[in-house]
């Protein structure tokens, strides 16, 4: 009888566990714990394009006159968003600017691993331009993986460009890439405090993904911080991370050495004296690529996630000096 | 009533049993004397390992009647993640219960609840769960071998918010760039794991060693089960001793 009373309890309370369960996953979770996404929220500055087939929500950004040339800037960090990037509204003074996180990176909708695709970054990339600037060749800026991002662009679209601004841009080929990978110390505390984090949250749905990331991520960047003692900080949205997963097996081993090198505008490479992608970094791997290309090394006390703060007057400068709607085309 | 009681009860009672993959081998394997006969009543233990990050434990066992079965196991522990710089805890208060038993071998019953706490650069975020799961248990002289298979939700968790989370809200909308996140925020069902364990406990005197391995996993992490970017390292090995008394 007393094993009879236990299943029949133990059938009850699994019972009332999966009720528990099945309302609990019925509702959305974790969506307070990130900010909402583009197609969530109407108060963000959008634009929905149809890319590989699908309508997503780009959260987009432009600045300045849409009469001036179009300037597309890419964001650095798979999964993450333009927010780092924002200083670069002062070129709005000649260019119009146009800054959107990527499909399902940063406040953009999120995507399915199905659109995670070279051809579909191509794409995307693609359509932007037209939206602004239909037929007309327009200038990229592209940070950090937003240089291989602008890469991909090239293989698919070369006619789309007539200038680019490479600011600390990632290697185009995935070997090079690996190379400057982000470590995972085995003892480092933010490490083990991830791995925790189990206990109270799993990555169940888009949402709780997303947030363990954030809170990694802070952390994990800081690696790239010139001096340790003073860690830089990144300013950031979301990292989709979804998007971040996927990616990294999309291009695990991607090469688009010989787009970049097909290329026959103008490239300016921006580059700090620190960190994995630093001007040495730059003079051995991604200059050489380039036909018509310079690297401006930027002073001492900015590192890769500082370039849009300590460094903004550098990079903003370095731009200016090079960019055709400030008068300095190649003759 | 009774009958239709019973039939009920056999019918769960066999659904448990297919829970188990080691249910089944507690008859067919002489033995000595096993470990609760060496170890009549409490027990008290530390254990260390990794459930995906090293750890360190203290628990305490009152062995007795149960309410529900004859045999029954309370256990009360500790668990502190020691490379968390002592932010991450959990406390769990767990019943076992043995459902079937033969003299070889036991189907046991476990139910549990606890508390969980974690810190991270996201902020501070303590989540209440519960264990609903079965241990199969086979006696092989003085050792006791068995399997555990347990479902693990946290059915809330709430989460303080570090500065650096709340500032990712600010900055989104032209018009508003200083808008910040919430402070807190609470989650139902913020997190699901299946815990798969072979376990094995020795009886040396009044001296219990024990070891655990297998898998903790995040099933409804879909693909990425094993995904280190999403902080999936489902591993769990511990070793552990205790004395009764």
């Amino acid at each position: 009888m007393a094993a009879l009373r236990s299943t029949t309890l133990a059938v009850r309370v699994w019972c009332a566990l999966a009720c528990f369960v099945a309302a609990a996953g019925c509702a959305s979770r974790g969506d307070e714990l990130v900010p909402a996404t583009a197609d969530q929220d109407p108060r963000l500055p959008q634009l929905t394009l149809e890319v590989a087939g699908h309508r997503r929500a780009l959260h987009l950004e432009t600045f300045g006159a849409p009469t001036n040339p179009v300037l597309l800037v890419f964001h650095g960090g798979e999964g993450s968003d333009f927010r780092a990037m924002l200083p670069l509204a002062e070129l709005a003074d000649r260019y119009f600017v146009v800054m959107w996180d990527a499909r399902g990176s940063g406040l953009s909708e999120r995507i399915t691993a199905a659109e995670v695709s070279e051809a579909s970054y191509a794409e995307e990339v693609h359509r932007v331009k037209e939206h602004f600037s239909p037929g007309v060749p327009v200038t990229y800026v592209g940070y950090s993986s937003g240089g291989f991002h602008g890469a991909i662009a090239l293989a698919h679209h070369p006619e789309d460009f007539t200038e680019l601004v490479l600011i600390e841009p990632d290697a185009f080929d995935a070997a090079t890439r690996a190379t400057t990978a982000l470590d995972v110390p085995s003892t480092a505390r933010w490490v083990h405090q991830y791995l925790w984090q189990n206990e109270v949250l799993t990555p169940d749905d888009h949402a709780l993904a997303d947030y363990k990331l954030m809170t990694v991520s802070r952390p994990a960047l800081e690696q790239l911080s010139c001096d340790p003692s003073h860690p830089s900080r990144y300013p950031m949205w979301r990292l989709g991370a979804m998007v971040q997963l996927y990616s990294a097996r999309t291009f695990a081993n991607a090469d688009y050495r010989a787009a970049a090198a097909a290329f026959a505008g103008r490239v300016r490479i921006i580059a700090t004296r620190c960190g994995p992608l630093a001007a040495t970094f730059q003079r051995q791997h991604v200059l050489p690529l380039f036909a018509h290309a310079d690297v401006i090394e930027l002073g001492d006390g900015i590192d890769h996630l500082t370039l849009f703060d300590r460094g903004r007057v550098g990079v903003l400068a370095a731009s200016r000096d090079f960019l055709a709607a400030y008068g300095k085309a190649a003759p | 009533m009774r009958a239709r009681a019973a039939r009920r009860g056999t019918k769960t009672a066999g659904l448990a049993v297919a829970l188990t993959v080691l249910a089944v081998l507690g008859s067919c394997v002489s033995g000595g004397r096993a470990v609760a006969q060496q170890t009549p009543q409490n027990l008290v233990g530390v254990s260390t390992g990794l459930e995906a990050t090293p750890v360190a434990s203290l628990h305490a066992t009152r062995r007795g009647s149960g309410i529900l079965a004859p045999q029954a196991e309370t256990t009360l522990a500790f668990t502190s993640a020691l490379l968390t710089h002592l932010g991450g805890g959990r406390l769990r208060l767990e019943r076992d219960e043995a459902l079937l038993r033969s003299s070889r071998g036991a189907l046991r019953l476990v139910l549990g609840t606890g508390v969980s706490y974690a810190t991270d650069a996201g902020g501070t975020s303590v989540g209440w769960h519960v264990v609903l799961g079965t241990r199969a248990t086979l006696q092989l002289g003085r050792w006791e071998l068995g399997a555990r298979l347990a479902y693990l939700p946290v059915l809330v968790g709430h989460l303080r918010l570090s500065a650096f989370q709340r500032e990712t809200f600010a900055d989104r909308y032209p018009d508003a760039r200083n808008t910040l996140g919430p402070s807190g925020a609470t989650v139902w069902l913020p997190g699901q794991r299946v815990e798969a364990l072979l376990t094995a406990r020795a009886a040396l005197g009044a001296w219990i060693v024990a070891g655990d391995a297998g898998l903790l996993v995040s099933p409804a992490a879909g693909r990425n089960w094993t995904s280190l970017e999403l902080g999936q390292l489902p591993l769990v090995v511990r070793v552990g001793a205790g004395r009764t008394f």
